[in-house]
């Protein structure tokens, strides 16, 4: 049993992870009751709602844990919420209690996630560096970003690389398209490498690795389906939107025609769904918006949920089993 | 698919002179790098291990020849970036331009084709009117 500073940290954080995993069910729950009618809302709002949706939990989580924690005791607003709820035994922790279990489940898994993600990384980085050694030469855009050319047959073009992110695309795709199809491919994956893409892809794989599987696949592709709009948007500044969306047609009808089978090149990014999708919304673009209200109002309501669930939570267990 | 330096070096040897033994690796690459003959004979293998080299034994010592052409190697190594997180059921760390899809067949496509020339022909109107 500790009692001290370290248990009192110990305790913030098991606080932490019950509001985490409040949070995290009543998210997955609101998904469950509106997730369908997401896209009925405006690129920058899903983009929103998925970033509330993702970040959610953690936020809960650390407002929870800082109303519980002994920083605003002296505060009326800490007294008023502590008639409510509580933590009774806020510097005295035992390691072999559910509490201690849960922090150290918590840590091994965010620990397992750092060296999942960590080595897929590395290996990404050095298929990207072999990539570059055996086949591209650089070549310079008009505003001055690069893109390398890969000497291949295969119609491909993409951005990758986290912190400094680099566009690809291959001689393949090159020679198939006109100047103008070739300018929308480019402008398109250099909207990529503005937005840093691929860092917050990395980013939402790890935050969303927390939810239930199924959850975590949806965001994780709702989220990359709003980045392949934006970077569609960007493009039509300068075409026009049907002819961004027939170069799309035209890519990936390119890409159809690879033997995938026998090289075992299956570029599937997204469903067939998502490519109707980024058509649909070139074609004619969702512009209702969300109000910021709406979701602040939610997160604010969820926080009461969560306060009083885990008081609850805390309790029923601790009555039911003891601490140990 | 994981190439360290020298792995990349004996392969792209190996593409221009084929059928050759570990000794003759490292005499060509010596120019190159400082690698003890094992080290070289270890690359060797590691690359056969992979798929990525034969051999045949002739006498005391084997003789290789790469296993994949160049643009084979380079195919693979797309889809190796592309879809890498994807085989995790994750999302790849790589924002591509568009993307084959098993699922979708020369029906959808063309639906999406007509729409687009729907659309196209709607805005040739409206602009004539608009003339008008």
């Amino acid at each position: 049993m500790l009692i001290s500073d370290l248990a009192l940290a110990l305790n913030l954080m098991a606080i932490a992870l019950l509001g985490f995993f409040v949070g995290a069910l009543l998210l997955s729950f609101t998904w469950f009751l509106f997730g369908r009618f997401v896209s009925l809302y405006s690129t920058s709002s899903q983009k929103m709602l998925v970033w509330t949706w993702l970040l959610g939990p953690w936020l809960l989580g650390l407002v929870t844990m800082l109303i519980f924690s002994p920083l605003f005791e002296q505060t009326a607003l800490y007294a008023r919420i502590e008639r409510l709820a509580h933590w009774h035994h806020l510097y005295v922790f035992q390691l072999n209690s559910w509490h201690g279990v849960t922090v150290i489940l918590f840590i091994v898994f965010s620990v397992g996630l750092i060296v999942i993600k960590g080595s897929q990384v590395y290996r990404q980085g050095n298929a990207l560096y072999t990539l570059k050694h055996f086949s591209s030469s650089e070549h310079l855009t008009n505003h001055g970003q690069k893109i390398l050319i890969i000497d291949s047959d295969v119609a491909t073009a993409f951005t990758s690389g986290l912190l400094r992110p680099t566009c690809y695309i291959s001689q393949g795709l090159i020679d198939k398209l006109s100047v103008a199809e070739l300018n929308i491919v480019i402008e398109h994956e250099l909207a990529h490498t503005r937005n840093k893409d691929p860092l917050f892809m990395l980013l939402i794989a790890c935050l969303s690795a927390y939810y239930p599987k199924k959850l975590a696949l949806l965001l994780n592709a709702k989220y990359r389906l709003m980045t392949e709009h934006a970077a569609d948007q960007s493009t039509v500044l300068k075409h026009s939107a049907e002819d961004v969306a027939a170069t799309i047609l035209k890519v990936v009808k390119l890409q159809k025609l690879l033997p995938a089978k026998d090289t075992n090149l299956y570029l599937s990014y997204f469903g067939a769904n998502d490519i109707t999708l980024r058509i649909q919304q070139l074609l004619k673009p969702t512009k209702k918006s969300i109000p910021m209200i709406i979701p602040v109002a939610v997160m604010l309501i969820m926080l009461c949920v969560t306060i009083v669930a885990v008081d609850a939570t805390h309790h029923l267990v601790e009555s039911v089993f003891t601490h140990s | 698919m994981f190439l360290g330096e020298l792995e990349k070096q004996v392969l792209q040897y190996l593409w221009s002179s084929p059928n050759v033994d570990a000794k003759q690796v490292h005499a060509a690459l010596a120019k190159q790098r400082d690698s003890s003959p094992n080290t070289v004979q270890s690359a060797l293998e590691r690359l056969f291990k992979k798929g990525l080299l034969s051999r045949e034994k002739q006498g005391h010592a084997y003789l290789y020849r790469a296993k994949i052409k160049r643009e084979e190697l380079i195919a693979k190594l797309i889809d190796s970036v592309a879809s890498d997180f994807i085989s995790q059921g994750e999302n790849s760390l790589v924002a591509a331009f568009s993307s084959v899809s098993s699922d979708m067949d020369e029906g959808q496509l063309d639906q999406l084709e007509k729409l687009i020339e729907i659309q196209r022909s709607q805005l040739k109107q409206s602009k004539s009117n608009a003339d008008k």
